[in-house]
């Protein structure tokens, strides 16, 4: 959580862009909002991504051990 | 001589526009929009999306002239027989045209595309699917910074499903006050505590509720800030799919749900009903059907059996949910269900009235069946036959209407707590007021039971 504040404030700060394209006003609350959660969710995209990644090692380390005996 | 006119309701986005000509429906698209209509076909995102059943069928067309000169190309859209609305939808229709619209929108992204509106008037139902009817909705991601349309989906389909799911399903009425989706901070404060428990509610209706009241005023331009990439969109569509996917409503009986197990029909007198109906709809041979009163289908079946395409309305919503879920489960393609109040039937709303039609200017139907529901706008509405013969005289050429007598126990059972000041609920006054503006082509009673079925036609000529 305090990663993803640290990133959204550094993002809002330093990381410029053009101008939007669209007839929809997304609104400034949905806009940062949305910059937000895009830290927070590809954050545990990434957790549960290195979470699964050892779980398989153990898994599969099981697996062989399993087999050499 | 044929007139084109756009149609009223399709002023928003600058990249094209609907128009009628020659009682066809046509969608004009502007150059600023070809761009992205390029991407779309060449990505093999218009493709796809026509396979998975997800976009309505369109051609290009050549012979029809565009109606301004910005015009890139003019398409001409499938036909829908029936234009419904939220409001007029049950929680699984409201709930899978909002898995649609993600879908959609993921499918874009996985081709550096996006749906830049989120709008749930884009979806409709077309052979018993959901389906986006906006073929202008597609653009390039790489021109947002954010998606754009995730305020619209938040107040379109996650703030009343939300709603519908945790506190009552007939919220589904906000979709009439507010035009643009329910507000979310209206939506978060009726929400149960428990709703802020749930991580997708708490992220994309509380946190979004509270950012949206901080921000309103305070004029923050978003112009230079980060711009987030497909994967993070991505990431945020999916949850939001994840969030709408675990909202679930689970009906309990209504007066409606367990309407054929608690009526006063034998088995004989239930086929000899169907009989009769079934030779008066092969009589009319209509083609649009819309069956007022038709609880979870089971008449209306009928109707598509003889080949029409049906709406099948009803005013209590678990009788259309169990209506749609059975459609869906059997992939009936003929019928619609939908929640109507025939005492307070949809008006035209939007802007002058107009953006989206009334009931009755999405008629007339070619047969209206109007079955064990007169005695029921007669005696618990008090409306009097004479307004009950002019209006369905609006709505349909042919009428197939039940007349249930007073000695009936249904129409005791409403009487039970009242005193019967309904001296005129008699056939003879039945038929004297309907002969007003109908002919009655046809009269046959139902086997062992009272009551009477009758087919009758419309005096007027009613067009569209």
């Amino acid at each position: 959580m305090v990663m993803s504040i640290v990133i959204t404030v550094f993002v809002v700060l330093f990381v410029p862009i053009k101008e939007a394209y669209a007839y929809l006003d997304p609104g400034t609350g949905s806009f940062l909002l949305q910059i937000t959660l895009a830290s927070i969710l590809t954050l545990f995209v990434g957790i549960r991504s290195f979470w699964s990644n050892i779980k398989e090692f153990f898994i599969n380390k099981f697996k062989k051990e399993n087999k050499d005996e | 001589m044929s007139e084109t006119k756009r149609v009223f309701g399709s002023f928003r986005d600058p990249s094209g526009f609907i128009f009628q000509t020659n009682g066809r429906i046509y969608r004009q698209v502007n150059r600023c929009y070809a761009r992205a209509y390029e991407q779309a076909e060449s990505s093999g995102l218009f493709e796809e999306a026509i396979k998975k059943h997800w976009l309505l069928p369109f051609k290009e067309v050549q012979q029809v002239r565009p109606l301004s000169p910005e015009a890139y190309k003019v398409i001409i859209p499938t036909l829908i027989p029936f234009v419904s609305f939220p409001y007029e939808w049950s929680f699984s229709q409201i709930k899978d045209a909002a898995l649609l619209t993600l879908d959609l929108h993921l499918a874009g992204l996985q081709r550096g595309m996006l749906l830049k509106d989120a709008s749930i008037y884009n979806i409709q139902f077309w052979q018993g699917q959901p389906v986006l009817i906006d073929h202008l909705s597609f653009d390039l991601a790489d021109r947002f910074n954010v998606w754009p349309a995730y305020g619209q989906f938040c107040r379109h389909f996650l703030a009343p499903l939300a709603l519908m799911a945790l506190v009552d399903a007939r919220l589904s009425q906000l979709y009439r006050v507010y035009l643009d989706g329910v507000p979310l901070d209206l939506a978060a404060s009726l929400l149960p505590f428990k709703s802020k428990l749930n991580l997708g509610l708490l992220m994309h209706l509380h946190m979004h509720a509270k950012n949206q009241i901080k921000f309103a005023h305070q004029g923050e331009r978003t112009h230079n800030l980060k711009k987030l990439s497909v994967q993070e969109m991505t990431a945020i569509a999916k949850s939001l799919r994840k969030t709408v996917q675990r909202l679930l409503w689970h009906p309990s009986g209504t007066e409606w749900g367990n309407y054929y197990s608690d009526t006063n029909y034998s088995d004989s007198a239930m086929a000899s009903k169907r009989a009769i109906i079934c030779d008066m709809l092969r009589d009319a041979a209509p083609k649009h059907v819309w069956d007022l009163g038709g609880n979870i289908g089971a008449m209306s079946r009928l109707g598509v059996e003889q080949g029409a395409q049906v709406v099948s309305f009803d005013i209590d919503p678990v009788a259309v949910e169990k209506n749609y879920l059975h459609c869906r489960k059997e992939k009936e393609t003929l019928l619609l269900p939908l929640v109507m109040d025939f005492t307070n039937p949809s008006p035209g709303l939007g802007f002058a009235s107009k953006e989206r039609e009334s009931l009755t200017d999405r008629g007339p139907a070619d047969l209206l069946m109007a079955l064990a529901i007169i005695h029921h706008l007669a005696i618990s509405d008090n409306l009097p036959f004479n307004y009950l013969a002019r209006y369905f005289a609006n709505l349909g050429q042919w009428l197939l209407i039940e007349f249930i007598p007073k000695h009936d126990s249904q129409v005791r059972r409403l009487l039970a707590s009242r005193k019967d000041i309904f001296k005129d609920y008699t056939q003879d006054h039945f038929e004297e007021h309907f002969s007003r503006y109908f002919k009655i082509v046809r009269q046959q009673a139902i086997h062992d039971c009272e009551r009477v079925l009758y087919l009758m036609k419309n005096q007027l000529e009613v067009t569209r």
